[in-house]
């Protein structure tokens, strides 16, 4: 990497910082507000009012937890490798790297 | 586990999701000469290694493809720039391009893939913050993956002699240098200060760079100091569809560490890097 590109690169490195702390930060802040703006089409259901919370008849949507579509919850999956001989530069790393393979 | 499969229907469904994939999957520069390649001018067995080859690439794209998704969408609840949704959007489309060229290669090879996904090794977990985390797998995946991935491809690109193997790499090829050139700057952008939380996450990173470099010399077949990978053959004789020995593939791991990871990350503000490479090549060596 040429000298000037590593400069540049700490340059970028100054400055306001332009990624926060994610969801919780915006939730909790002293300003935070409700938002005014209709629900965009592609935003989650609103919660059903209570006159809806009868039991489901045969017509309604299952109350059953995500299965299928879940992400793993399973903390040893977190950094879980591919495990395969070729190099594979974003598998996820695992705590303990996997042997070479006699094939590359 | 499932197998990965490469479209939805058949040509005469004439599915307008494929149109676009098919779109999307063809190279930014230049063209893939598919049908000019004549498989009977190989052996079977050269075939059949390159095909190997080609189904593993498939999977390791796919891996990047999930990744980057999944990174993507943890940039929209950090409050990132547009921008990066931009770039993003990219990234992701090019993981799609690079799954399909591998798949299609072994098509033409006259041996097609059925690549099998484990999706619970497609789904990395937060660890720390959020922001942490995001910046943690950029470091990782970018600054350090795609930089090293990106020295193999191009090499892979020389030493390969089968025309079909050159027009695929140089597609490839094409999208890693953005990958490479967007990684670093995501990392330098990513290592602003806001404050404690901020040390805290930095020093967590640097302590962690040791572990990443011994990953990824373990998935680059360092098994040996960079001695031992600069004295060997870079690739394996006969035809070659892309691929490298496995000093080849060593030496692309250090020559990128030196050229470009471990400078590019004392840029951005990890002095500790030089240490970590140094005690990385002390046990290897």
């Amino acid at each position: 990497m040429r000298n000037h590109r590593l400069g540049r690169l700490a340059l970028l490195t100054q400055g306001a910082a332009l990624v926060g702390l994610g969801m919780t930060q915006l939730a909790c802040g002293k300003d935070a507000t409700p938002p005014t703006e209709p629900s965009h089409v592609n935003s989650p259901p609103m919660p059903r009012p209570e006159v809806d919370a009868a039991p489901p008849g045969p017509s309604a949507p299952p109350d059953l937890p995500p299965t299928t579509n879940a992400p793993p919850m399973n903390a040893s999956d977190a950094g879980a490798g591919s495990g395969i001989g070729r190099p594979t530069m974003n598998a996820p790393p695992k705590k303990l790297p996997p042997a070479p393979s006699a094939k590359p | 586990m499932y197998v990965l499969k490469r479209l939805s229907g058949s040509p005469r469904d004439a599915l307008a999701l494929t149109a676009e994939h098919e779109a999307i999957a063809r190279p930014r520069k230049g063209e893939i000469r598919w049908t000019d390649f004549d498989a009977s001018a190989y052996d079977a067995s050269e075939l059949d290694a390159a095909a190997e080859l080609w189904s593993q690439r498939a999977v390791q794209e796919m891996h990047s493809l999930a990744l980057f998704t999944e990174l993507t969408s943890q940039l929209h609840l950090l409050g990132a720039p547009l921008d990066w949704s931009g770039a993003f959007a990219r990234m992701i489309a090019d993981e799609v391009r690079h799954t399909d060229l591998c798949i299609r290669m072994c098509e033409a090879l006259g041996r097609p893939a059925a690549p099998e996904i484990d999706p619970a090794r497609l789904r990395l977990l937060a660890q720390v913050s959020p922001r942490g985390h995001v910046r943690h797998t950029i470091v990782a995946a970018f600054c350090i993956g795609e930089t090293i991935s990106g020295h193999m491809f191009r090499r892979a690109l020389r030493a390969a002699t089968v025309p079909l193997a050159r027009d695929v790499l140089g597609a490839i090829v094409v999208d890693e240098t953005f990958h490479g050139e967007l990684g670093w700057e995501l990392g330098a952008l990513l290592m602003r200060s806001d404050g404690e939380v901020f040390d805290a996450e930095r020093t967590m990173l640097a302590n962690d760079l040791a572990h990443l470099f011994r990953h990824y010399a373990s998935l680059c077949c360092v098994s040996a100091g960079p001695t031992w990978a600069r004295g060997e053959p870079e690739v394996d004789e006969g035809s070659n569809f892309g691929t490298l020995s496995a000093g080849g593939y060593a030496r692309a791991f250090f020559d990128a560490m030196e050229a470009d990871v471990v400078p590019g990350l004392v840029a951005i503000g990890f002095p500790e890097a030089e240490p970590a490479y140094a005690s990385l090549v002390s046990e290897l060596s």
